[in-house]
């Protein structure tokens, strides 16, 4: 998914936005965001907000848990509930080469499988969702801003100030 | 106690310490090949993000 936005972007953003417009699109991603995922909840966030539709299943066992996997893994199809993703897309579509567009990949695919890794641990199973719900502001907007650093850091290559 | 050290409030506390972690070292270094390791931990925690309650 990762390759994908980095061809469709090199195909049809990379050859004619300018270097300084593509930092700037960026840059308005990462603001959006930080203001979607702390202090301004109400803000729309650009989603495709459906769930998997159970007929994937009838694709068959394998062909069925790849397709459910690869659409709701990806984000493709489900209700999101931060906008840290979309940082990410915007950094692939525009930015990033495609050498790191397949690691940051894997590790979106490993980010994503922590939560059911570690709600197999004890009785997190049961609880790890009433958890998530009462520290939910917290753990989203400190995500968004340390996130929204390190962009800004990947992006300008270091201290802003020594470009 | 397990259950507690995998809560998601210490996954999250471990994320951001990770990110901000790397966030030091590229600054500190002054290297721009080490954000690849900082791509990798922004896009790990962007995974978790969306992953929340689910």
């Amino acid at each position: 998914m990762a390759l994908v936005l980095v061809v469709l972007g090199s195909v049809f953003l990379r050859s004619w936005i300018p270097a300084g417009a593509a930092l700037g699109v960026v840059m308005t991603v990462i603001v959006y965001a930080v203001l979607h995922d702390s202090i301004l909840p109400t803000l729309p966030m650009p989603q495709n907000a459906r769930q998997v539709p159970e007929l994937v299943v009838g694709s068959g066992p394998r062909l069925g848990a790849l397709q459910f996997g690869l659409e709701m893994g990806t984000g493709m199809r489900t209700f999101m509930t931060s906008m840290s993703p979309h940082m990410l897309g915007a950094a692939l579509l525009v930015l990033l080469p495609w050498q790191q567009a397949l690691v940051a990949g894997a590790a979106f695919g490993a980010g994503r499988a922590i939560v059911p890794l570690a709600r197999a641990f004890g009785d997190n199973d049961a609880s790890w969702s009433a958890q998530f719900a009462r520290h939910e502001r917290t753990i989203r907007s400190s995500i968004a801003i340390t996130s929204a650093t390190g962009w800004v850091v990947v992006i300008l290559g270091g201290w802003p100030w020594q470009l | 106690m397990l259950a507690k050290l995998t809560g998601p409030p210490v996954v999250a506390l471990v994320l951001n310490a990770v990110l901000a972690g790397s966030v030091a070292v590229v600054l500190v270094s002054g290297s721009t090949s080490l954000s690849l390791f900082l791509v990798i931990a922004l896009a790990a925690t962007a995974g978790f993000a969306i992953s929340g309650s689910v």
